[in-house]
């Protein structure tokens, strides 16, 4: 029955395109030929054009394609959160328990444990980010729906706010625990972490992303157990520490910003 | 294509100037339809206006997979039956066939010789057609049309499209025989 129904069909076809091509002879070609059309001239046409461009659908108000794109934006986030490996989000998980483990069990100085730490999930996080990059498959992504900056863009977001989160939760369990202050907290494990993603953005564009999550990591630990030898567990946060960290977080944050911003063309470049 | 379809992204975001291009690019053809369907330039300007109107209206439903000859085709086709099927239109046709009437019977000699005879040769010959063949006729020879895009613009199946083809065709050619033996009679009676 198929057969035949694909047969029909295809008869159907031939016969449509001998049609096609046998339809007019050369009287009725000339008789058609012959249909001359009183065209309007430019001046008409221009008027009327004029006036057709005014039913031009309206333009969307800032605010709506400001809301358009946050929502895509987080549709994406859903989206790339589930191609994340399991790896990553284990990795961080562990990373949480050892801080709050080092803090509460082996009494380990708050600040510097989670000034240490705070970092290198997000410098893990960056293999995640540029995973793509490095595989050469953006001209595939970028074919797709979404293009390649709101792909990074997306797993910027996912992974910075499942650090915070992690972090703002353990900052929470702790001060039940000990006599910590909040504020001091949040400097002091925030703005490492931003001041790694700064320069780690800075560094991936134009690196292997694994090369560059490993160096940064290893000096990131150097630099640490320097920290912690300096201070031993007597880091007392003093107002000149807070500024410090104050203005290191401001610039950090700035050279972010505009390290995204730089990524939008460095992307397009590589699309084109 | 990838152009074409850039500027209807334009147009749905409310780039007037993206209109202007576009509607420029299809301006004569969507005329010159209208035109050999209504056989009036006033009126096929004032339908093309209209065409590109609707299409703006309703640019942000148009899928931007389909073609987009097609669907502003199908709106200036729909257009025109909407106008055969109006008021206007009939008040219209009686006034003319009237006039013509007078004209013809008062001038009768004079205008056969006067005329365009190929020119309104067509014409007729169109005029002779149901508005469905001539439709046919026209987006197949003028517009280069498959007969399953014709088929789309017309609503219907491919089979009818042929019909109507096949159908108009021969009243054409019928026409052009009728046109033909004329000239013949012509020239004997001037022999004579």
């Amino acid at each position: 029955m198929k057969q035949m129904r694909k047969k029909h069909s295809e008869n159907l076809s031939n016969e449509t395109e001998i049609i096609e091509i046998s339809l007019f002879d050369e009287d009725t070609k000339e008789l058609l030929e012959s249909y001359l059309i009183e065209m309007p001239n430019e001046d008409e046409i221009h008027k009327s054009i004029q006036l057709i461009k005014t039913y031009t659908p309206k333009e969307k108000k800032g605010t709506q394609i400001k809301f358009n794109y946050y929502k895509k934006l987080l549709k994406n986030c859903t989206q790339e959160a589930l191609n994340f490996s399991y790896s990553f989000w284990l990795t961080n998980l562990l990373l949480f328990i050892l801080g709050f483990l080092s803090i509460t069990v082996y009494e380990a100085n708050p600040y510097i444990t989670g000034m240490v730490l705070s970092p290198i999930p997000i410098l893990i996080g960056l293999i995640e980010i540029f995973r793509n990059k490095d595989e050469g498959v953006i001209e595939l992504e970028s074919t797709f729906k979404h293009n390649m900056y709101e792909i990074i863009i997306s797993k910027i977001l996912i992974i910075s706010f499942y650090n915070v989160t992690l972090l703002t939760l353990l900052a929470i369990v702790l001060e039940s625990y000990e006599n910590i202050n909040l504020f001091n907290i949040i400097l002091t494990w925030y703005v490492p972490m931003a001041v790694n993603l700064a320069i780690a953005l800075k560094i991936a564009k134009r690196t292997k992303v694994n090369v560059t999550s490993s160096v940064l990591i290893s000096l990131w630990i150097c630099l640490a157990i320097m920290l912690e030898q300096i201070f031993e567990k007597t880091m007392v946060i003093t107002n000149i520490y807070k500024i410090s960290f104050l203005v290191l977080g401001i610039i950090a944050l700035l050279f972010i910003i505009s390290e995204i911003r730089n990524l939008k063309n460095t992307l397009k470049i590589i699309e084109v | 294509m990838k152009e074409e379809i850039e500027l209807i992204k334009q147009i749905q975001n409310g780039n007037e100037h993206a209109s202007e291009i576009l509607v420029r690019q299809y301006y004569k053809m969507v005329y010159s339809f209208l035109y050999r369907k209504i056989n009036n330039k006033e009126l096929a300007m004032d339908l093309t206006q209209e065409t590109f109107i609707k299409m703006l209206k309703n640019i942000k439903k148009f899928d931007q997979k389909g073609n987009f000859k097609n669907w502003l085709l199908t709106i200036a086709s729909n257009l025109s039956k909407d106008y055969f099927k109006s008021k206007t239109f009939k008040e219209e046709t009686q006034t003319t066939t009237i006039n013509e009437e007078i004209t013809k019977s008062e001038n009768n000699v004079l205008y056969i010789f006067e005329k365009d005879e190929k020119r309104n040769n067509i014409k007729e010959a169109l005029e002779s057609l149901s508005s469905n063949q001539k439709e046919a006729i026209i987006l197949k020879y003028y517009h280069d049309m498959k007969i399953k895009d014709i088929a789309k613009v017309q609503d219907t199946n491919e089979s009818t499209i042929k019909t109507r083809l096949k159908g108009g065709l021969e009243k054409i050619k019928l026409f052009v025989n009728r046109g033909d033996e004329t000239d013949e009679k012509k020239a004997f009676r001037k022999s004579k």
